[in-house]
């Protein structure tokens, strides 16, 4: 067949296929999942589709991420590991024009299909033979591909496309949309924090471009500190991540970001419940420049109404790539963020101040350069810098002024600092692809507070404590580490079916004065072209901790400071998956399936009886399952987990603090027409587990600031009150969680412009998903201190690109 | 073919799926501390000293301290036996005691031991050391001309002292004005960290200040929310303090005639 080819629909042009095979598979599809029959029938009608397969000539491989875009138009797709792509054309189209079909990849030649549409047919088949050019690696393939950074590909991975569809609370957020897929839990509907097979967040590595992010939230971990504009895609290595990466002993979660336009100049941006944004990209000189802002809006507001809001947040991104030449690439971005919450400003009247005034406020700068370069065709080097760091500061002193001694004192100076220099090179010789890596980096932590401040109290008592657990009042510390690290990996094949990556990282780390070695292995057995199986093992370390389970009420839980583990004490993780991939077992559904054991010692914890410091160890196993659809115009996905996490203190087992049997997602969503879709997502999770005493012993009073307002004196010693004993640890649960979402948006073409509204309901039928934090016993019968999750909200929000 | 090897791998899957949720993950029991609770500071300020000895309960349980305290118990303080005692007037009213004028020094050193059947507890505790105030005398006159005064107090610092609680006792005061009844005069209390505190006075009448320097333990479990502190073999404290007070009469100025 030819690159370019005139099509008559009225044929119904087929290929290779029986006509009541395809029937027979189709009706299967539809019946394998929820269907949004009623829906469709009422937007039927609005729109035709094309689908098929494009396959590479001669070897009918499919071929995967293939753009199939009708011409003079921003009507486009994409094909999918399988091949297959399907793309919704308006019926506007449907004026007896020739409709002209693009079909690019790299590598290939490009193709071109005409369409003549003399029909009302809805669904039309036609499949795309590509004829593949002669290798060539070249420096825009690199970029588009972000082949230097992930030599295993993520299990799970959401694109940008999906993101603007998934749930959200307020605007789009990357780790909230990350939540829809397998393992991936949350604290709370308020945090966008991550739980990842049991891994608490500080368990995890947060990657944008590469560079490590600290502490990324905005307002205490509501959303994070992530643009969702300018992100690219998003991929969970939920497990056995390659040796590329170190210092999590759970997961790693990276963003790429997007590249900018080289043909032209764009604008877009939002305005959401939460925040507004702007973004620009396009050619600058000889590269590219993608820039964008974000900020909340909320206090501006009520400045017009002559009111105060005490909190703001905004963020700024840029990125400058260069295409020096066309081996080598030179990008550059820096990121900024601050959260201003002045939480004292409404009750001056109160206060007599000293010495200058510093609202809390924290944030985010991270700074990183790279250098691309293709040396010779089959091989990849990336030298790059960074610095990343992340601040939390406040400064108010002041006293009450009917009553100076009592004194008021909110001194923070937090600061986490990282930076250096990582160089990677990757090579393709006889079968095997080699890559290799060095890194060097210098972190920092520093951290000085003094809290004493009654009104800080009446927010989270005691304040500190959104630090670390039992943290004092006063406090100083600094703690620095220099790392030297590298790895290397190799990937070749058994046979024509059977793959080998074999490597290990190794890591000297100045503060434990010791040298990790950590082992990386994987299998992969792809017999088909639609079935993968793989296995993997790897050895793992925890770069830093956090000594945060106690405030899970608190949504500054985010504020957890990570400390150095003690010398001799770094906690270690073995991981062990097995998996599988499967596309077409029924039409347009590719399901994956992997099976994990994570075993991590030496995670720290304190004492609730003593405060005295002590490891544990814990165990998660579980199964996590994605199922994707996608057939014009549906689309969906349906993620299910099963585990539990074990863990092991003091030879006494008990269910993990993130022991969470099931989690189950469903997202479906229905674009009849390009500017229309309705979306639908329920969510299933079991509660958290808690601790429940047992029993009370009578103690003293341990709150001094309510015992002086209601207790007579007994020589100033004896309050009693009655306080927890806890025969077990985490023996209760929270009732189960379930929550039903439904979007709904529109958008509108005027000239250039496009504008997309939403309208989100979240929790549609208001179901009341209470957690349990904490019992207190100091009432009799012991009263369940709850957190409410949310309500029905209805959220609006409009999205526009010119 | 290939599609029903599909299926049966996923049956499978989804088989071992069921039969894992199925299984609960262990929950074992933590080692006990205890089967009671010990309310132990050793005063300087007072020649009765007290401890206070219950039995842990079940969450349900409505009973009073009172009804919760261990009898019959030998409780020893550097091998100084407390008696059981009950004072009706005061709250909780039972408590093992002994009136000893000076038993607890500053600067000292006490071990305490409980024994109830087999149970055995043991404590250890360390007065801070001496201190007094040293900026005014024990007994202190001011005038009040406007509505409110300030008196700034200094001590000496003490020895092994975590920090001073300050107590201020307001004079009682006639309430409605005129009627003859007095209500009793309300208490601030505060931690100072310092060997300092500003003491504001706002009506004519006697206050009291008394100023008690904390021992380690009286922190962890008072202020910090330790379970057990300077105890072993139960949950509570065992600690001490040391104590010193100054009196300060507030009159009004008389206006010149």
């Amino acid at each position: 067949m030819s690159g370019e080819e005139c099509i008559d629909l009225t044929a119904h042009c087929f290929f290779g296929q029986k006509a009541a095979y395809e029937t027979m598979k189709q009706i299967l599809s539809l019946l394998a999942f929820l269907t949004l029959w009623p829906v469709f029938s009422i937007v039927k009608g609005q729109s035709f589709t094309v689908e098929g397969y494009i396959l590479e000539r001669d070897t009918e491989k499919p071929v995967k991420d293939a753009v199939v875009q009708l011409e003079n138009s921003k009507i486009q797709t994409t094909s999918g590991t399988d091949g297959h792509y399907s793309l919704s054309l308006p019926k506007r189209a449907l004026k007896c024009d020739t409709l002209v079909l693009k079909i690019q990849q790299h590598g290939y030649k490009d193709a071109t299909k005409y369409l003549i549409l003399p029909s009302e047919d809805h669904l039309v088949r036609l499949d795309v033979i590509l004829q593949p050019l002669e290798y060539q690696l070249s420096i825009i393939e690199v970029v588009a591909r972000k082949q230097s950074v992930q030599p295993v590909p993520a299990l799970f991975e959401l694109n940008a496309a999906e993101l603007e569809k998934l749930p959200k609370l307020g605007e789009i957020d990357v780790f909230r949309a990350a939540q829809v897929l397998p393992g991936v839990g949350r604290e709370n509907d308020f945090s966008a924090q991550l739980i990842i097979r049991g891994g608490e967040p500080s368990q995890h590595l947060i990657l944008v471009d590469d560079v490590p992010l600290w502490n990324a939230f905005h307002l205490g971990g509501i959303v994070s500190i992530i643009n969702s504009d300018i992100v690219s895609k998003v991929d969970l290595l939920a497990s056995n991540y390659p040796p590329v990466y170190s210092g999590a002993s759970s997961s790693v979660l990276a963003v790429s970001t997007k590249e900018a336009h080289s043909d032209q100049f764009r604008f877009y941006g939002s305005l959401d419940l939460l925040s507004s944004k702007i973004s620009l990209d396009g050619p600058v000189g000889i590269g590219t420049l993608m820039l964008g802002a974000r900020r909340t809006y909320f206090d501006l507001l009520a400045q017009l109404f002559g009111q105060f809001f005490p909190y703001y947040f905004y963020d700024l991104f840029g990125k400058y790539r260069l295409m020096a030449t066309n081996n080598h690439s030179i990008s550059s971005l820096f990121y900024f963020s601050r959260d201003h919450f002045n939480v004292l400003e409404d009750r001056k009247s109160r206060y007599t101040f000293v010495g200058e005034q510093v609202p809390p406020q924290w944030g985010n700068t991270l700074a990183a350069i790279e250098w691309l370069w293709i040396p010779a065709p089959e091989q990849l080097m990336t030298v790059s810098a960074f610095l990343t760091s992340s601040i939390v500061r406040s400064s108010s002193r002041r006293y009450l002024t009917h009553r100076p001694e009592v004194e008021d004192l909110i001194l923070v100076d937090n600061s986490i600092s990282q930076h250096g220099a990582k160089g990677r090179f990757e090579w393709k010789i006889a079968n095997h692809q080699l890559a290799f890596g060095l890194e060097f980096s210098q972190l920092s932590f520093r951290n000085n507070w003094e809290i004493h401040s009654g009104e800080l109290s009446d927010v989270v008592h005691p304040p500190q404590e959104v630090f670390f657990d039992f943290a004092p009042a006063d406090y100083s510390q600094k703690q620095s580490r220099t790392l030297a690290g590298g790895f290397a990996l190799d990937k070749f094949p058994i046979s024509e079916s059977l793959t080998l990556m074999v490597g290990g990282r190794f890591d000297f780390l100045s503060d434990q004065e010791r040298l990790l070695v950590n082992p990386f292995l994987r299998a992969e057995y792809i017999p088909t072209h639609n079935l993968n199986i793989h296995a993997s093992y790897g050895q793992y370390y925890q770069s830093t901790v956090t000594l945060s389970e106690r405030q899970k009420e608190s949504v500054y839980s985010a504020f957890a400071i990570p400390f150095l583990p003690d010398k001799g004490a770094i906690p270690t993780a073995d991981h062990t998956t097995i998996g599988v991939s499967l596309d077409q077992l029924f039409p347009d559904l590719k399901i994956t399936l992997e099976g994990y054991r994570l075993l991590k010692n030496q995670l720290p914890s304190i004492s609730i009886v003593d405060r005295s410091q002590h490891t544990f160890m814990e165990e998660t196993m579980g199964i996590d399952l994605l199922a994707r659809y996608k057939r014009a115009p549906f689309e969906g996905l349906l993620s299910y987990s099963v585990g539990e996490s074990i863990r092991s203190e003091k030879g006494v087992r008990f269910p993990g603090n993130f022991d969470q049997r099931h989690m189950l997602k469903i997202f479906l969503s229905c674009s009849p027409s390009d500017v229309f879709s309705v979306s639908l997502s329920w969510f299933l999770y079991t509660g958290f587990p808690y601790s429940s005493p047992a029993s009370v012993f009578l103690g003293g009073f341990d709150n001094y600031r309510e015992r002086s307002a209601f207790y007579p004196e007994i020589d100033g010693m004896l309050w009693l009150t009655r306080r927890p004993v806890y025969t077990y640890f985490n023996s209760q649960r929270s009732p189960t969680y379930h929550r039903l979402d439904l979007t709904v948006a529109y958008g509108f073409i005027i000239k250039k412009l496009l504008l997309k509204t939403y309208l989100t309901f979240t929790n549609v039928y208001g179901k009341n998903n209470p957690i349990i934090v904490d019992i207190d016993t100091r009432t009799v019968p012991p009263k369940k201190v709850e957190m409410s999750e949310l309500p029905l909200v209805a959220i609006i929000g409009v999205r526009f690109e010119i | 073919m290939r599609f029903r090897q599909h299926l049966s791998g996923l049956a499978f899957v989804f088989m071992l799926l069921l039969l894992n949720s199925c299984i609960e993950p262990p929950n074992e029991p933590l080692p006990a501390i205890g089967n009671s609770s010990i309310i132990a500071v050793l005063s300087t300020g007072t020649s009765l000293q007290k401890i206070y000895f219950y039995s842990v309960t079940h969450l349900e349980d409505t009973r009073y301290p009172d009804e919760l305290f261990v009898h019959n118990a030998v409780v020893e303080v550097n091998g100084l036996q407390f008696q059981e005692m009950s004072d009706s007037l005061e709250f909780p009213k039972n408590f093992y005691g002994l009136q000893f004028p000076q038993f607890v020094q500053p600067d000292s050193t006490y071990s305490l031991v409980v024994r109830n059947g087999q149970e055995i507890i043991r404590g250890r505790t360390t007065t801070p050391g001496h201190f007094s105030v040293i900026s005014h005398p024990k007994e202190l006159y001011i005038h009040l001309d406007g509505a409110t005064d300030t008196v700034e107090l200094h001590w000496q610092e003490s020895h092994n002292a975590r920090g001073y609680i300050v107590n201020q006792f307001s004079p009682p005061f006639e309430y409605p004005s005129g009627s003859g009844r007095f209500i009793p005069g309300g208490l601030l209390s505060w931690i100072s960290k310092s060997n300092h505190a500003t003491i504001t006075v706002d009506k004519v009448g006697r206050y009291v200040i008394k100023i008690a320097a904390f021992d380690e333990n009286y922190e962890k479990h008072f202020v910090l929310g330790y379970q057990v502190a300077g105890v072993e073999g139960a949950y509570g404290v065992f600690a001490s303090m040391a104590v010193d007070s100054i009196v300060i009469n507030v009159m009004r100025t008389q206006l010149a005639q």
